[in-house]
């Protein structure tokens, strides 16, 4: 079953692939939008996604914080679900951006040039805790297959289970307040976050469910679990009908009346009933995430349709990849638990951490913090606790790992991860080339520039704004925006040499803005030899 | 079995990686020689058509004379527009004059069925709407990349360079008055350049009325180079030169010598219902108050 899934998984993969070129080719017109409604299929998916990735955590985590007996029987197949959810999860915003190369813009770091990410906006919010929460989950499923072989690490694995814990709330939170800030009535409400979590829940069980039922294995608990979640739901689309007027009876038919059906225990004995009723519940909650998006009728494109394929895809590919090299390994993983440990950490270790994360924390925003900003320090608040997390969690993950791996081969490992990360952190902080190249030229420009213009009239338009009609410099200009500019004498400039200083009007140096695109090659050695007469003049 | 597992495994992997890479190449340079030539009577046909089925209109609702921004209490200038309703007739010229000045690309058949044009002005029921640069605008406050930002002289401004296109902007406009630049018009040959001034906005970027900016950058380095407090005096917008009765003023709401802030005294100042908790820039004159 597990292996047939996998192909299943791989061949999906085929049509998936397709919409991926045709997403990244065409843009976003390769999907339904138009000038009214920017959001689309993807963002739908995305909601659907990173809210089944939530289960596999709510599972493994806090049931085990909670102590709940039948967490062990259902840990690693959730966290494993969590994994291969939120890979899925994240691709969608990325395709979804009008130009994915500039995706980079996205991520809050200090820089050089002081050009910061907007910090009110909800999407800087969701980055930083996307990405913590996928490095915690790797963190926690490497701790808990570490831990069947090192028990020592099953204190790793609680403490990491209570960073994750409030770390998923604070994720679905966030995904929630990407609607509920905007001016959109339909999207507003303060139950948002309650609302969106609910969701994530419900359909992240009817997930786990799933994958339950091909491992033919069946948990009671959690039908019952799924029961009391549809109620719970329920009464949030009765408050939003009454609220909002809203009421979709396809969504509340599958999330609502067909699992009441699990009450009746000739139906629930079967498998296949509850195979239908997992199956339903994830429409439904497909189909609510849908009409929340996307309120009007519109026409989809065949892109609209391959996400399922990529979805479904790259999940059933990457969990059932997962499961059966984890099962390799270690055949009896997915049926036997470790036992618990009473161990715990000492309260100095705990403490000297926590104190870590808030120093790390702080320091983040020391760095990222502009003096001259207008973001109220309030909207820093919720990238605080992922980053508080990435830090904490981190270091309990590498001290656990110090405890039980060979020395040498930690060593090097971290060492080597030390030496990329921080060599990406050294390459983002000090940026790229400003001179952007083909796409941002002012094609037109050209095109007028083309005819011969006197040279001195070329100065005029082009250079005398910084550089004055004679070349003594424009102090009113300057004085605002950049720092003294050189004298102009024959002997700079003869130091300099014509071909350089042409590459330097065209090129830009320092302050100089490039030319390039805007005066011709032919123009720039002609305005240079004008400074070479202007200088003569002078003397 | 025709072929093993591990051959099946390994074609497939190759399969899905050559795939990837294919979808993930690098578009070489578009050529501009593929540039069809767009004609102003192409023009003037979209504008036709977008006329002709124009949008619903939120409810007029009376507002204060815009004052100084929140943001920027100690600035002197906030540029802004007037539209006198009681003169407009909604002819559609500021459309066809906004669009030459700030080389708006067509768009393709299928957008056009849909009635989505790339127009920065639009009238709905036959009232031109436009970006009104509110002051405390809604698009500047969820663009994560700071592409939508304001100026400290009211303007709210794109910078397109910074644009990363994650329309959130588009989202939280309560008029969707921002338009998103779904196909690379210069490739598709639907781009008009008739002002150099203006740059051609690239595929996957959002764009808007910026209050023909560059218009007002270059009389304020003329004013600058002679020694002169700005206050935008002799700048005027494309749409504002080009309307046949006068019916829209550009100016400077916080200089009293402006035209603008001298012609609102006793008129009704009013904009659409969803824009006005914003502070707009850009008001309606209607009557008298």
């Amino acid at each position: 079953m597990v292996k047939k899934l996998f192909i299943v998984g791989l061949i999906l993969l085929i049509p998936g692939i397709w919409t991926l070129f045709q997403a990244l080719s065409i843009g976003p017109a390769s999907w339904a939008l138009d000038q009214s409604l920017f959001w689309g299929t993807p963002i739908v998916n995305f909601v659907f996604w990173i809210g089944l990735a939530h289960a596999g955590t709510f599972l493994s985590a806090i049931l085990l914080i909670l102590e709940v007996r039948f967490q062990k029987r259902i840990s690693l197949v959730a966290e494993l679900s969590t994994i291969a959810a939120i890979l899925v999860a994240s691709i969608f915003p990325l395709i979804h951006l009008g130009i994915v190369s500039r995706f980079y813009f996205l991520i809050p770091f200090f820089n050089e040039r002081n050009i910061f990410a907007n910090f009110s906006s909800p999407l800087i919010w969701d980055f930083v805790a996307i990405f913590v929460y996928l490095c915690i989950s790797i963190f926690y499923i490497v701790t808990h297959l570490l831990s069947l072989k090192h028990a020592s690490l099953l204190k790793t694995r609680k403490v990491l289970a209570w960073i994750l814990f409030p770390l998923v709330l604070w994720v679905h939170t966030i995904v929630s307040l990407d609607f509920a800030v905007t001016t959109n009535n339909l999207w507003q409400g303060a139950y948002f976050p309650i609302y969106f979590i609910l969701g994530a829940l419900f359909s992240g069980l009817a997930l786990v469910v799933f994958l339950l039922e091909v491992q033919k294995r069946r948990v009671r608990k959690i039908e019952e679990l799924l029961i009391a979640a549809s109620w719970l739901l329920f009464v949030f689309w009765i408050w939003e009908f009454f609220q909002k007027g809203v009421w979709h009876f396809e969504v509340v038919f599958f999330g609502f009346v067909i699992v009441q059906l699990l009450w009746i225990p000739v139906l629930r004995k079967q498998k296949a009933f509850r195979l239908f009723v997992s199956f339903s519940v994830l429409i439904s909650m497909w189909l609510e995430r849908y009409v929340l998006i996307i309120p009007l009728d519109i026409e989809w494109l065949p892109v609209d349709y391959g996400w399922f394929a990529l979805g479904i895809g790259l999940f059933l590919s990457v969990f059932f990849g997962l499961y059966l090299l984890i099962q390799k390994h270690n055949p009896l993983v997915f049926y036997v638990s470790a036992e618990e440990s009473n161990e715990k950490y000492s309260r100095k270790v705990l403490w000297g951490i926590l104190a870590g994360a808030v120093v790390f924390a702080l320091l983040y925003f020391a760095l990222n913090y502009p003096l001259d900003t207008s973001v109220p320090l309030m909207n820093w608040i919720p990238v605080l606790f992922p980053l508080f997390s990435l830090f904490a969690g981190l270091s309990f993950f590498a001290l656990g790992v110090y405890s039980v791996v060979p020395k040498k081969q930690f060593f090097l490992v971290s060492g080597l991860l030390v030496l990329i990360l921080g060599g990406a952190f050294g390459a983002f902080y000090a940026g790229g080339d400003t001179n952007l190249g083909v796409e941002s030229k002012i094609i037109s420009v050209e095109r007028v520039s083309k005819n011969n213009r006197p040279v001195k009239d070329l100065w005029a338009s082009r250079c005398a704004s910084c550089h004055g009609l004679k070349g003594e410099g424009n102090r009113k200009f300057i004085y605002e925006f950049y720092p003294e500019i050189q004298d102009l004498t024959l002997e700079r400039l003869n130091s300099q040499g014509e071909d350089s200083l042409t590459q330097v009007v065209l090129k830009g140096r320092a302050f100089m803005n490039p030319f390039e695109g805007r005066v011709s090659e032919p123009e720039a050695r002609a305005l240079i030899r004008y400074m070479y007469q202007l200088a003569e003049e002078k003397e | 079995m025709l072929i093993s597992k591990r051959t099946f495994i390994k074609s497939f992997g190759a399969l899905l990686g050559g795939l990837l890479l294919f979808g993930c190449r690098k578009q070489g340079e578009k050529s501009l020689s593929r540039v069809r030539p767009v004609s102003i009577p192409d023009i003037k046909k979209q504008i036709k058509e977008a006329m002709k089925n124009q949008k619903p209109l939120d409810s007029l609702v009376a507002i204060p004379v815009p004052s100084s921004l929140k943001a920027f209490p100690n600035a002197t200038n906030r540029f802004g527009m007037a539209i006198d309703l009681d003169l407009c007739d909604g002819c559609g010229e500021c459309v066809l004059a906004c669009n030459l000045e700030n080389n708006i690309p067509l768009v393709n058949e299928y957008q056009a069925s849909k009635n989505n044009y790339m127009h920065w002005i639009e009238l709905r029921d036959q009232i031109p709407v436009t970006c009104f640069h509110c002051g405390d605008a809604p698009c500047e406050k969820v663009c994560p990349t700071g592409a939508a930002v304001h100026s400290p002289d009211g303007v709210s401004a794109m910078v397109y360079a910074r644009c990363a296109g994650t329309r959130f902007c588009g989202v939280n406009c309560p008029i969707k008055i921002r338009k998103f630049n779904y196909v690379d018009a210069l490739d598709e040959g639907l781009q008009f350049i008739s002002n150099p001034e203006v740059p051609v906005r690239e595929q996957g970027v959002i764009e808007k009325c910026s209050l023909c900016l560059h218009r007002i950058q270059n009389a304020r380095l003329k004013a600058k180079t002679i020694g002169k407090e700005f206050l935008g005096e002799n700048v005027t917008t494309a749409c504002a030169e080009a309307c046949p009765k006068g019916a829209i003023l550009f100016g400077n709401w916080l200089d009293p010598n402006s035209l603008l802030y001298k012609k609102a005294r006793g008129r009704g100042v009013y904009t659409l219902s969803s824009i006005a908790p914003f502070d707009p820039s850009v008001v309606y004159f209607k009557g008298v108050r």
